[in-house]
């Protein structure tokens, strides 16, 4: 009970600091600052909990022996996990869920595929990454044209033996 | 009979052993040719049984134990969720896309050349597609309609906490 009872409550002070810091300033709606916030929250209850036992045996718990410590440990880790993927498509449209947001808000009148054009942009979609993968040094822009950087190798090398094995990602 | 600290690193174990299951079951499906949702549902059904056969198999009465078995249910859902957003990104993210296609091209590509390939029109076009051929959403009399509505919860979700994060729903 243990630890589910801690788990969730170090997850739920994360993104309620998260959430209050995401309301009071615009920099800490990025991912990165997202892990900051958890790490900060989770922190805060780990040396709380390791430097005052009694806390968890005043919640009525059982106290963590060490293999506890590792199962909470992987617990909340995953719960972040979780939260940092779904974060980024909160803040990344999906251009699925965009499409059904989109015909849901028309009700019954249902709504003509036109209207989808003013959000299906270049400038919305493909620009924007661009801009990112340059900056990044994913690709880099020669003579008009673009190519695959060092960055961009390093991914690859990483996403390569899955992609390979799998047979998806390849081009056409 | 196990020894108390065994049984607690077995329980430990287990969802992390059941990832492992689910992940390799899925990537060889893939790698078998088995298509890409099926062989995510091959796997996580995979994981899922052995997680089961595990949390019997070292099930003891009581609260505590009900608990932890909840907690590592938990711990593979969200880990398996991860693990398929990850193998996605390998299928449909744009910018991994963009890479290999550009690892094949060592003489690159132009501004032009990119957006014949992966415009927003191509993408506008390919989900409506998905969406009309999966019964998701559709056209009568030139005008789309929602005919599923399991997909919305997740877009009401994602609204509200967009208004508990940012103040509004649309960014």
């Amino acid at each position: 009970m243990n630890i589910l009872v801690l788990g969730m409550s170090a997850f739920a002070a994360g993104f309620a600091l998260h959430a209050l810091l995401s309301r009071w300033c615009l920099a800490w709606r990025r991912p990165g600052r997202l892990l900051l916030a958890f790490a900060l929250a989770y922190a805060i209850i780990w040396v709380g909990l390791w430097t005052a036992p009694q806390v968890v045996s005043g919640l009525g718990l059982v106290a963590l022996t060490s293999v506890r410590w590792l199962h909470l440990a992987l617990f909340m880790c995953t719960l972040l996990a979780f939260y940092f993927l779904f974060y980024m498509g909160v803040i990344d449209d999906s251009p699925t869920l965009t499409v059904i947001r989109m015909i849901w808000r028309q009700g019954a009148k249902g709504m003509e595929e036109k209207h989808l054009h003013a959000f299906f942009t270049d400038e919305r979609f493909l620009l924007p990454r661009l801009a990112y993968m340059e900056q990044k040094g994913m690709i880099r822009l020669e003579g008009g044209r673009y190519r695959l950087a060092k960055g961009g190798e390093r991914w690859l090398a990483w996403l390569g033996p899955i992609q390979n094995f799998t047979r998806m990602g390849r081009p056409g | 009979m196990i020894a108390p600290e065994a049984l607690e690193y077995a329980r430990l174990a287990n969802p992390a052993s059941a990832f492992l299951i689910y992940a390799v079951v899925q990537l060889c499906a893939l790698h078998y040719g088995l298509a890409y949702v099926r062989a995510i549902a091959l796997g996580f059904l995979a994981g899922l049984a052995a997680l089961t056969l595990g949390e019997a198999w070292l099930w003891v009465p009581g609260l505590d134990s009900l608990a932890l078995t909840l907690v590592n249910l938990i711990i593979y859902g969200l880990a398996s969720y991860c693990f398929c957003v990850f193998m996605t990104l390998n299928v449909s993210a744009l910018r991994i896309r963009i890479m290999v296609e550009l690892k094949h091209r060592p003489d690159g590509m132009s501004m032009e050349e990119l957006l014949a390939e992966y415009n927003a029109d191509a993408i506008r076009k390919a989900r409506i597609e998905r969406l009309l051929a999966n019964g998701q959403i559709v056209c009568r009399g030139g005008r789309l309609f929602l005919a599923r509505r399991h997909l919305l919860p997740l877009v009401l979700f994602i609204d509200g906490l967009r208004l508990l994060l940012f103040g509004k729903r649309d960014l």
